[in-house]
């Protein structure tokens, strides 16, 4: 009867699934009679490859947790890991609208590399200083990937909406929690498994858009092996390097600093640089891009979002959180109006 | 907004979800009309069920029962001809006689005035007695004394001298003249030769 439900009664939740490199994620937040927003539900299954379609048995296990937590028939909307995108920024002349979409289309085919008939392009409109000239950013998905996860989806009992980047999905989630980020030259920065992704933004605008290839989930690891090593009183660090310090994330931080210079240049110099993944709160991460940078950090937590029974165990839902703000946003405003 | 939603849903999947939906919301409100016919069919089952119970019930008692109607055309019958019977005993025997009236009106009679005739119908609407008397009188006097004496009587209303007129009457000049007056139906007799009203007036 709630998956009627679901489908009759006007939708007062936001749901939202992260397809992320190393989980799979669902959040569901409900906006309570006195107007906050409560976590109904908030689980993590193992990670899904999206290359081929999801395994029976994890499909199985994927609905029932959604069955039992009420979400059947609910509208939903969909992140996937931006290591599955092809991103960059591009320039061209101003043109109309549909022209500006055919070009975008066939400056990503030629810029990617990909195939028009596997790839699935979007592009957004980005502001540039050249005169005469726009700024595009692109984007391209497979189309595979973008089918196995709709699949997934909709085999679970939800209906998707929407599908985005990871990274786009978590710089709402900044936007929803940093005031100021909209204001002066801000640096944002998105870490998953196998890929961090940098903006640069503005006054709201994105000026660049670097994605940085990595391993960066055993960067993260090898801190916990190291702590769990400390832990361990009958054991003597012989070399503090081997324990993964700080300068494990100095590549990333490097690249970082290099992805700075070429955008800004000498004149100019973020603000702060506001990082959100599962590393987020990682200390050394952020004392790493504090020192080799030289910018305040700052992490997107996923803390006071939303209340909750439990809550959620890491800061990896920053993406998740980003997309069911749209939904949140929404209905905020409706219920307003 | 810092970046607009790049939606990367096929728009053919979102046709499918957007019919899936649909599917599914026809789905539940075809059940739920279902239901619905269901719950009214069986009220109105119920309803017929509980009202041929009645009529039965009815139409026993209606065959049971002595026919109203004609019960009922009886009873206007016998009223229609007790109605004509009052009617008819109300003329054969009203409730005062010509002789008491006759009574009274020879002890309100002057001496010198005298009755030749007189004539008592009764009437039904008003149901009173209508009373027309020829006499002569000695005088003029005389005959104003007795309609005076009639009129000032509560047991006769309208008292009129209808006519007057001078003639002879064995041989000496005379009054003659016509009076009428109505008595009601209601006076009692209280003694001969005196009447009253039933409501209480003496004469």
């Amino acid at each position: 009867m709630r998956h009627f439900q679901n489908i009759l009664t006007k939708q007062t939740m936001a749901v939202a699934v992260d397809f992320a490199a190393d989980a799979l994620r669902c959040i569901a937040i409900e906006r309570a009679a006195d107007g906050t927003w409560t976590r109904r539900v908030a689980f993590e299954l193992p990670p899904v490859l999206l290359d081929r379609s999801m395994e029976d048995a994890a499909l199985q296990e994927f609905s029932a947790k959604v069955s039992a937590a009420g979400l059947n028939g609910c509208r939903c909307r969909v992140t996937i890991a931006s290591n599955l995108f092809r991103m960059d920024t591009a320039q061209l002349p101003i043109m109309n609208e549909q022209e500006l979409a055919a070009s975008a289309r066939f400056e990503a085919i030629d810029h990617f590399g990909v195939s028009e008939a596997d790839f699935m392009i979007q592009h957004a409109m980005l502001p540039c200083a050249t005169a005469g000239r726009c700024g595009l950013l692109l984007l391209a998905a497979p189309v595979l990937v973008i089918r196995n996860a709709t699949n997934a989806v909709m085999n679970a009992g939800l209906s998707p909406c929407s599908i985005e980047n990871a990274a786009c999905a978590a710089l709402r989630a900044a936007e929803q929690k940093y005031e100021g980020l909209n204001s002066g030259l801000v640096a944002f920065m998105h870490v998953e498994a196998k890929q961090a992704v940098l903006l640069l933004m503005k006054d709201g605008q994105i000026q660049f858009v670097r994605a940085m290839q990595g391993d960066w989930s055993s960067v993260a690891r090898e801190q916990e092996t190291a702590s769990n090593d400390n832990g361990q009183t009958d054991t003597i660090a012989l070399d503090p390097i081997d324990f993964g310090g700080a300068w494990r994330w100095s590549s990333l931080a490097e690249e970082t600093l290099r992805c700075m210079r070429q955008a800004c240049g000498e004149s100019s110099w973020p603000s702060r640089l506001v990082v959100s993944g599962a590393v987020s709160t990682d200390v050394e991460l952020l004392g790493t891009l504090k020192g080799v940078c030289g910018l305040e950090s700052a992490s997107v937590g996923s803390t006071g979002w939303s209340t909750g029974n439990e809550e959620l165990k890491s800061d990896t839902w920053a993406a998740a959180l980003g997309a069911a703000s749209l939904d949140i946003q929404s209905t905020s405003t409706k219920r307003a109006a | 907004m810092i970046l607009p939603i790049l939606d990367f849903l096929p728009n053919e999947t979102r046709r499918v979800v957007h019919a899936q939906r649909s599917k599914r919301r026809i789905a539940l409100l075809g059940i739920l009309l279902l239901l619905f016919s269901v719950g009214v069919s069986a009220h109105s089952w119920n309803s017929a069920r509980i009202a041929d119970s009645e009529r039965t019930v009815g139409a026993m008692l209606v065959a049971n029962a002595p026919g109203v109607d004609e019960l009922m055309n009886t009873l206007a019958h016998e009223q229609s001809n007790l109605s004509r019977a009052l009617r008819v005993s109300d003329g054969l025997l009203p409730t005062i006689s010509a002789t008491s009236v006759l009574a009274t009106v020879t002890n309100m009679l002057p001496e010198r005035v005298s009755l030749i005739g007189m004539r008592l119908e009764i009437s039904d609407s008003p149901r009173q007695m209508l009373v027309v008397m020829n006499g002569v009188a000695q005088t003029n006097t005389d005959l104003a004394n007795f309609e005076h004496k009639l009129a000032s009587a509560s047991a006769f209303r309208a008292v009129t001298i209808s006519e007057s007129k001078a003639g002879e009457f064995m041989g000496k000049r005379v009054e003659e003249f016509t009076v009428s007056f109505q008595v009601p139906l209601c006076v009692q007799v209280c003694k001969p030769g005196t009447m009253r009203m039933a409501q209480g007036g003496v004469n």
